[in-house]
């Protein structure tokens, strides 16, 4: 910890912070946080142990450190240590409504950092192994589980974008939604766009997180708002710590059958997995995507939109 | 539980052709614990329908709700006091939750939007199969756990038929063969004995054969 230099290069790359944009969202805030409990000049508090624990896992800090700070190491013992003090924290930990909760374990099943567990007649989540990917959210029929806080990624946060974007006047343009892995496509993304690459008016950008956070009802709800076709961007299935990539794949079958049957095309979702550090591929894929969906016309003929 | 598959799409849609304000009726009960007839189900039902509306130029209104259990009365009280408003109901109950709300609600359609398939249980993550058939006279207690009307493809009572095969079944050879597991399991819990008893023909007037079933506890009324 005591090697960090306050140089700031990691916290461009935290997802967290660009979120919001506030210091103490950075993983440099966070080291400043756990630097200041420790020197004793901090109280330690409910709103420290939360922040410490708003964090996606996603290591970006880490590689981007220039001093080599172990920041997830160091991060993962802190939380550790709350935890042992009692805090009582949710922090991007996902957590379940037991009032709704029909025990079925479907979560219990599907998680593969195996956080959650079935105790004392309820499901709970061991903060410490929960690696916040969200890829639980879509599997409750209960729609029971909520990540406490999403940074741009919960369900609720997409749904609002989609809509504002395929429904803004000033861009009749509109017409696809492309959700991007925060691990693998849209890092390299970000490192290219600002100098080769426009972002297209065709298309919003939604950064999910791990694609498997990705709501199956997020994706429909984007063809009610009159998206011409969604595409996702995954890590190659063998790449994501989280399964996420398998699992996004399997829902958008479940969800392209349906299609089939309703005369919609389903190359209207497409799934592509970007590895990490591949910008080329991803600008070359939304451009075919487009394309391809851009000779299909709208998935149906709106009624009302002016 | 009671295990159910969502019925093809468009057979809902063909239900509710001539219908325009619909109510899509989840239950929280067994159909939530299979992942078929939830509050996330009722949402992707609703969202599909919707889309496929769009598709054919045709406006619904939907409105949905998940009730407690759609197989209790009580619970049924707020869909019928909304179905005053609606066309439709696609209920997403098993066959009991559909018919209960059919009965309840007055003169209003009630449409199934799935296939009651089994009484079953979790294999493993994403998988559920067949347990038990409601035969209404229990032959677990002769067979190990396992049950012989269920496990074995033709319900054979006593014993296994000459197409039991390297332990699977001839009906559909990736089916284990039921009588097999049950004289693995009778062998390994010491009971090989128990495959000597010569099981009467069965009453089936307990199970279907005897009309629909009822049963009265008068302690509980
Ligand atoms: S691991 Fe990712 S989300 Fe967490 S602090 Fe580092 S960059 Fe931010
Ligand atoms: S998937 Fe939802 S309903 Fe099922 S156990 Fe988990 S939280 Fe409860
Ligand atoms: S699936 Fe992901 S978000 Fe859900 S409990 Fe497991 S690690 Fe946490
Ligand atoms: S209506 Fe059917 S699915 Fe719902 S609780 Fe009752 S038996 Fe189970």
């Amino acid at each position: 910890m005591n090697s960090c230099i306050r140089c700031g290069y990691c916290y461009e790359h935290c997802p967290v912070f660009k979120s919001t944009k506030w210091e103490i969202d950075s993983p440099r805030g966070k080291l400043i946080l756990l630097y200041g409990l420790l020197s004793g000049e901090l109280e330690p508090s409910d709103y420290i142990a939360n922040k410490i624990f708003e964090c996606f896992h996603c290591g970006r800090c880490q590689k981007a450190c220039a001093s080599g700070v172990p920041t997830l190491e160091v991060f993962d013992a802190a939380r550790a240590d709350l935890i042992d003090a009692g805090f009582n924290v949710v922090g991007t930990t996902s957590q379940t409504n037991h009032d709704i909760c029909a025990r079925c374990l479907n979560c219990v099943r599907m998680c593969k950092h195996e956080a959650r567990s079935f105790v004392d007649g309820k499901i709970i989540t061991d903060r410490l192994k929960c690696r916040s990917c969200g890829s639980c959210l879509d599997i409750c029929s209960e729609k029971g589980i909520t990540i406490g806080t999403g940074y741009g990624t919960n369900p609720d946060e997409l749904s609002s974008k989609i809509k504002k974007f395929l429904n803004n006047p000033e861009n009749p343009d509109a017409k696809a939604i492309v959700f991007m892995c925060g691990w693998s496509s849209y890092p390299g993304f970000q490192a290219s766009v600002y100098d080769k690459f426009e972002i297209s008016r065709e298309y919003e950008i939604l950064v999910t997180a791990c694609s498997g956070r990705l709501k199956s009802q997020t994706v429909l709800e984007s063809f009610e708002e009159g998206a011409w076709g969604v595409l996702i961007c995954c890590c190659p299935e063998n790449e994501c710590d989280h399964g996420g990539s398998a699992r996004v794949k399997a829902r958008m079958k479940y969800l392209t059958d349906f299609f089939e049957k309703m005369d919609i095309e389903k190359n209207r979702i497409q799934i592509a997995e970007i590895p990490q550090g591949n910008p080329k591929l991803f600008t070359d894929t939304a451009t075919k995507f487009i394309k391809e969906i851009g000779s299909l016309g709208p998935a149906f003929e709106r009624v009302g939109k002016c | 539980m009671v295990v159910a598959e969502q019925k093809p799409l468009k057979d809902i849609l063909s239900y509710i052709d001539d219908s325009k304000r619909i109510i899509i009726a989840g239950c929280h009960g067994c159909v939530t614990v299979c992942s078929t007839g939830g509050q996330k189900e009722v949402d992707i039902l609703a969202s599909l329908i919707e889309i496929a509306g769009k598709k054919q130029g045709k406006e619904y209104e939907i409105k949905k709700i998940t009730l407690q259990r759609q197989c209790d009365p009580e619970f049924l009280e707020e869909l019928i006091e909304m179905a005053k408003d609606y066309d439709a109901i696609i209920s997403m109950a098993c066959g009991a939750g559909v018919q209960l709300v059919a009965e309840r609600v007055g003169p209003i359609k009630v449409f199934p939007a799935l296939n009651t398939t089994f009484i079953g249980v979790v294999e493993t993550k994403g998988e559920w199969a067949e347990r038990c058939q409601a035969c209404g006279d229990c032959k677990l207690y002769l067979t190990g756990g396992i049950c012989p009307v269920t496990r074995c493809s033709k319900s054979l009572l006593n014993g296994p038929c000459g197409g039991s095969h390297e332990g699977f079944c001839e009906v559909d050879p990736k089916t284990p063969c039921g009588w097999q597991l049950i004289v693995d399991r009778l062998k390994a819990i010491g009971c090989l004995h128990t495959y000597a008893t010569i099981v009467e023909p069965a009453d089936w007037s307990k199970s279907r054969d005897g009309g629909p079933r009822r049963m009265i506890r008068e302690d509980l009324k």
